[in-house]
């Protein structure tokens, strides 16, 4: 008899070959190798074999799908988990929402780490309620400004001429966004060479005239469209040249939304000192002159 | 009162082959390597060890690919090739290892349903 598609063997063989399909492909073929065997040895003991014979051999072996069966529950732990279509499937089936998931958790968190609802509102400069004002305060709109004898055009906003104490920067700023954000530090992106921070930041509402500021030293909570002034102190720190001018540039504010801390620029209008050059021509302020005890 | 029905005696007896089968295996490659048809008629002729004999190629398989087995081709007078298996030194720690539990096992069973537990 040969393996013809009568022949049981041919047909037993064509089915296990299929009940082993879930098997990696080396041990599938040495197992078809080894039954193949196995039967080649049986079938040389019977001379001249009948179907009913072949038949009685075959169901001695098992059937394909017991050998199957038997071959998935020896397997090793990790191949047999890599074999079990049905998590698989399982897989394949959760993998998309989850990367959904993951990548809309990426996107929320880069939205929130760069949440900026906070804006300008007005002032710059100025004072602070209850505390004298600067002295020698000028307002800019553009006309020729003379200092020593050296003229600026074009500038605006003011210019706060070299002084021995400190000076406040006041700008107000205010909460866009419909979430309430909270202000957990503020800096000037300047002072540059000529002036430094000489104080601690104050705060008040921005509500009813001469409401007392208070120090920053908590975070401050700013509900969606409410606004506060913020005040930052300066100082010269001695030496200057009037023969030029430099912005202390914008208030930078740490702002914290959720978990995600951040630093926002806020431009109000510009505040103008007097700007380090060096000698000649520089000139120093009397308690911070070099060597004076 | 609970009796045991046959299909549960033969579930158990699958149990109890499928856990004792390798080291039986094993056992009967310590003094000669056999080819895989002589290995199966063997175990055959011992009541309830291999049923179906095509099952026990799984099982050789296995053992093979932990390296308690090696195989090798030798010629064959009857006919083609036949592929030997033949036990490692892995394989013999292993088989000393479960004579040594499998006695212990045996020894407190034995004793247990001898005289229900008494000492």
């Amino acid at each position: 008899m040969n393996g013809t598609a009568a022949d049981p063997v041919a047909d037993y063989l064509v089915r296990l070959e299929r009940a082993l399909r879930r098997l990696p492909s080396p041990r599938r073929e040495q197992l078809l190798a080894e039954v193949q065997e196995h039967i080649a040895e049986s079938r040389a003991g019977l001379h001249d074999p009948t179907g009913a014979d072949l038949a009685a051999l075959l169901d001695q072996i098992g059937s394909p799908e017991d050998i199957a069966a038997e071959a998935i529950e020896t397997e090793p732990p990790r191949l047999r988990r890599r074999m079990t279509s049905r998590a698989r499937r399982r897989l394949l089936f959760l993998l998309p929402p989850a990367v959904i998931f993951v990548v809309a958790l990426v996107v929320l968190a880069l939205l929130a780490a760069t949440y900026q609802p906070l804006a300008f509102t007005g002032g710059s400069g100025g004072g602070i309620p209850g505390v004298p004002g600067p002295v020698g305060l000028r307002m800019l709109d553009g006309s020729p400004l003379r200092i020593d004898g050296t003229t600026f055009t074009g500038l605006t906003g003011e210019y706060v001429p070299p002084r021995t104490g400190s000076f406040p920067v006041v700008t107000g700023v205010v909460n866009r966004g419909p979430e309430a954000i909270t202000i957990e530090a503020v800096k000037m992106q300047g002072p540059g060479s000529t002036v430094r921070v000489a104080g601690a930041v104050r705060y008040w509402p921005m509500g009813p005239p001469g409401t007392a500021p208070v120090p920053m030293r908590h975070p401050i909570t700013l509900a969606p469209n409410s606004a506060i002034w913020l005040a930052l102190p300066l100082a010269y720190h001695g030496c200057f040249s009037s023969e030029g001018l430099e912005d202390v540039g914008p208030l930078l504010v740490e702002v914290r939304y959720l978990i995600f801390t951040h630093w926002v620029s806020v431009r109000g209008q510009p505040v103008w000192v007097a700007a380090y050059s060096g000698p000649p021509g520089m000139t120093c302020l009397p308690d911070q002159r070099i060597g004076r005890g | 009162m609970h009796y045991m029905v046959p299909g549960a005696a033969g579930k158990l007896l699958s149990q109890m082959r499928r856990g004792a089968i390798e080291y039986c295996v094993l056992a009967l490659l310590q003094t000669d390597d056999r080819y895989g048809f002589d290995l199966v008629r063997e175990l055959a002729r011992t009541d309830g060890l291999v049923t179906p004999e095509g099952t026990i190629y799984p099982l050789l398989s296995r053992l093979r690919s932990e390296g308690l087995v090696e195989t090798s081709w030798q010629e064959s007078q009857q006919g083609p090739p036949r592929r030997y298996y033949r036990i490692t030194a892995e394989g013999r720690a292993a088989l000393a290892s479960f004579v040594e539990q499998w006695a212990r096992f045996r020894d407190t069973v034995d004793h247990i349903l001898a005289t229900g537990g008494a000492a």
